[in-house]
């Protein structure tokens, strides 16, 4: 008696012949006539007589297997691609917001916010109250802003926003006083509400 | 600051929202007013003598809009009625006034 060690077996059928067992075509062995011992998945033993496949059913066995890996294989390329392509438009994606978050964080690097207080301005007008003027910049501009009248300037250099913040506030300062209240929209009241609180004219 | 308004964006938002020259004794800018129907609603000044590159970019804080709505209009993406509208919407435009007569 031959024994044969076949491995994997998937799915073993039965035969009407003696042998009893059969294996799908692209796993039988070429064996000649005999009785068999049959090794199912290294454990279950099963004796048999196998009779060797004709010529025409080991081609189309042949067939049949190269058929569907063939087929496996282009199934899984498909796959692949798809995959490929969801994942070359992640990575185009995540580039893109790696490249954003990288602007802004050398912007943020750059950019400087304080605030320092303002008590002068020019002989003709006095500061009741100190205000706060917000400095931003980034080395090449500078804005000075009083947020709560909404007053602002820009400038080069710090010393240049403040001084161009200075002129802004009073030329606000002289063109609210010189307009009779019917005359303010909303916003410009409210500066005017605001400025007159802390500056005043000494002359 | 990013120069993102510039001083020939600043002229052009100026054009755009048909702001009018407001005398001043101040010499180092213009100073130019946005009125509805004779009532003044914003006020902003442009620096003169800089260079038209030179950074303005205090004037979106003076039209109390963000940097980009700013600079849509000084493209021509937006115009006087968006502004007006976005003033309205923010209670600074006075629901009664007409918008004629610009």
């Amino acid at each position: 008696m031959n024994e044969v060690e076949f491995g994997t077996i998937i799915s073993p059928m039965k035969q009407q012949s003696s042998v009893g067992l059969s294996l799908p075509p692209h796993q039988r062995p070429f064996l000649t006539h005999g009785t068999y011992q049959f090794s199912i998945g290294g454990q279950e033993v099963v004796f048999g007589e196998w009779f060797p496949p004709e010529i025409n059913d080991v081609i189309s066995g042949a067939v049949w297997a190269t058929t569907r890996m063939f087929a496996e294989v282009q199934r899984r390329q498909r796959n692949w691609d798809v995959a490929l392509v969801s994942m070359r438009d992640n990575i185009l994606e995540l580039t893109r917001e790696i490249s954003e978050l990288k602007s802004e964080v050398q912007r943020l690097q750059q950019s400087r916010a304080y605030v320092v207080p303002l008590t002068t301005l020019t002989p003709s007008f006095r500061m009741l109250q100190q205000i706060p003027v917000t400095i931003e910049g980034d080395g090449e501009d500078f804005t000075a802003t009083f947020i709560e009248a909404n007053v602002s300037a820009s400038g080069e250099t710090e010393a240049d926003a403040i001084a161009n913040f200075k002129n802004s506030l009073l030329s606000s300062y002289e063109l609210l006083e010189s307009l009779p209240a019917s005359q303010l929209g909303p916003l410009p009241a409210r500066q005017w509400g605001i400025l007159r609180d802390v500056v005043k004219r000494t002359d | 600051m990013r120069r993102i308004i510039t001083k020939e964006l600043a002229l052009k938002i100026k054009d755009k929202l048909d702001g009018q020259p407001i005398t001043t004794k101040n010499d180092e800018h213009d100073e130019y007013g946005i009125y509805v129907n004779g009532v003044l609603i914003a006020h902003f000044g442009i620096r003169r003598g800089s260079n038209k590159e030179a950074g303005h970019d205090h004037v979106q804080k003076d039209l109390n809009v963000s940097t980009g709505f700013a600079k849509q209009i000084g493209i021509c993406k937006k115009y006087r009625d968006d502004y007006l509208d976005h003033l309205r919407e923010r209670g600074l435009l006075l629901p009664a006034t007409p918008l004629l007569g610009q």
